[in-house]
């Protein structure tokens, strides 16, 4: 007899093994800074967009909550220089102004 | 999202394209990018369709799985198979072809390969499995090297014994150096890698324009990064005055992160070591120190591991050092695709195979 619960279920194992074998979880270089909004010691939680992510801090001297963080395999690997990223975007508009 | 959408900005790269043309009047030059997730940005955002013919992209080693040799992944796989063994990885090692098999296909036979995102994550599968022995895979660049130095440091202190590192890390300025010697391939100058200049900083690629007389800039990851990049690196190769910049100065510092330099090398020391296709690199790798000889799988567990052997018609190792693009090799597309690699560069979501064929027509 058709039971929608076992055909939810395996469904659901079906997508797991699918994304789990393919190799879901790469380790690519991150670009993408994520704000810290919690640490203790090195654990932190970092987050983009409403995802958040487990972040080891070992590596960055004094963090502070809201810092924008770079990520690598699990470990924030530094914290964006929001001067220097104000002034990249600063030549960005000036570019984008010109004639 | 902050600090992202400003460097995607249509106008902008399409204003620094401009430029480009105007500054190279004509000129050939070729640059090679050497970052796995550089190579996949310029396919896709398509930067090679918009630059002029002359200025020539190329593709180097920047992926850390492509540039890994048969024999460690058939060393994976060997111990992949003993019982009381958990392999631990990083998710694109797991298909990647050895000579007689892949982690995934010992996983499907019931061995216990396990993906991680983490080191931290295999060293809690260590802790939470005391009777079995857990080995982790040990791939990548600078990058992700402190990382693993990290987890074995803690397994140390922790006092874990059954977590062990299958170490294959490579270091990027040696292979640089082979590259940019080799006339064949005639590079004019480096996008150098973003993330693995993070840790390591500016100062060891000088020896590129101080004795190859070759241009380096240290680019970001985003669109308008790659092409403020390429004009920065034009320029200075047109004035023939060649030195170290950072474009990407938001995350890149001269120094690089010290104290993750700190823990990769009080756990590694450079060893020459072998990269796919390019050969054996003097002092292009790093190996776990005798201090922590206990955390090293390769001292640890003898295994019979199949001879080594390499298809013949795959031509990753030419494409590694940017002397043939992927749609010059009579596998790709056809019997080498994402869903049956036949080589790593097709398997590693860095691979420029794999970036290729998402990516472009030809």
């Amino acid at each position: 007899m058709f039971n929608a619960g076992i055909v939810f279920k395996e469904c659901v194992i079906y997508v797991f093994l699918l994304f789990g074998l393919k190799g879901g979880r790469k380790k690519m270089c991150l670009a993408v800074p994520m704000r810290l909004i919690k640490f203790e010691g090195v654990n932190g939680i970092a987050e983009i967009d409403g995802v958040k992510r487990n972040v080891n801090l070992s590596f960055i001297e004094n963090p502070e909550i809201g810092d924008y963080l770079i990520i690598h395999a699990g470990f924030a690997i530094q914290k964006l220089d929001e001067k220097e990223a104000m002034e990249n975007i600063r030549l960005i508009k000036e570019m984008w102004e010109m004639q | 999202m902050k600090y992202l959408s400003e460097f995607r900005d249509i106008k902008a790269i399409q204003k620094y394209i401009e430029r480009i043309k105007i500054i190279l009047n004509g000129q050939k030059i070729s640059l090679m990018e050497v970052c796995g997730t550089h190579t996949m940005a310029i396919s896709r955002y398509g930067i090679r369709s918009i630059v002029p013919e002359n200025l020539r992209l190329i593709s180097g080693p920047g992926c850390p799985v492509c540039v890994t040799p048969n024999y460690y992944i058939d060393r994976a796989v060997a111990l992949a198979k003993e019982e009381d063994i958990i392999v631990a990885t990083f998710g694109d090692m797991l298909r990647v072809p050895g000579s007689l098999s892949s982690l995934e296909l010992v996983k499907i036979k019931g061995g216990d390969v396990r993906i991680v995102y983490s080191t931290m994550d295999a060293l809690k599968i260590a802790e939470n499995n005391p009777s079995k022995n857990v080995v982790f895979l040990g791939i990548g660049f600078e990058t992700t090297a402190p990382t693993i130095a990290a987890s074995i440091k803690e397994a140390k202190n922790k006092n874990i014994k059954n977590y062990f590192v299958l170490c294959a890390h490579k270091v990027m300025p040696p292979a640089m150096k082979a590259l940019v010697a080799n006339e064949k391939i005639g590079i004019d100058g480096f996008i150098c890698p973003g993330h693995v200049s993070t840790i390591i900083g500016s100062n060891p690629y000088k020896f590129i324009p101080e004795s190859y007389n070759k241009a380096c800039v240290i680019a970001g990851f985003e669109p308008v990064d790659i092409v403020i990049s390429i004009e920065m690196l034009i320029k200075q190769v047109i004035k023939g005055k060649p030195e170290v910049e950072i474009q990407y100065k938001r995350v890149v510092k001269p120094d690089g992160n010290t104290f993750a330099l700190k823990t990769m090398y009080e756990v590694f020391e450079p060893c020459d070591s072998e990269w796919r296709g390019i050969g054996v690199i003097e002092g292009s790798g790093l190996k776990i120190k005798k201090d922590y000889s206990d955390f090293d799988a390769e001292e640890n567990f003898e295994v019979e591991v199949e001879t080594v052997r390499e298809n013949k018609e795959c031509i990753c190792g030419l494409v590694l050092q940017g002397l043939k693009y992927p749609y010059e090799c009579k596998l790709f597309r056809k019997l080498c695709t994402p869903e049956n690699p036949v080589g790593a560069c097709m398997v590693s979501s860095e691979g420029t195979c794999a970036a290729y064929f998402k990516y472009s027509d030809m």
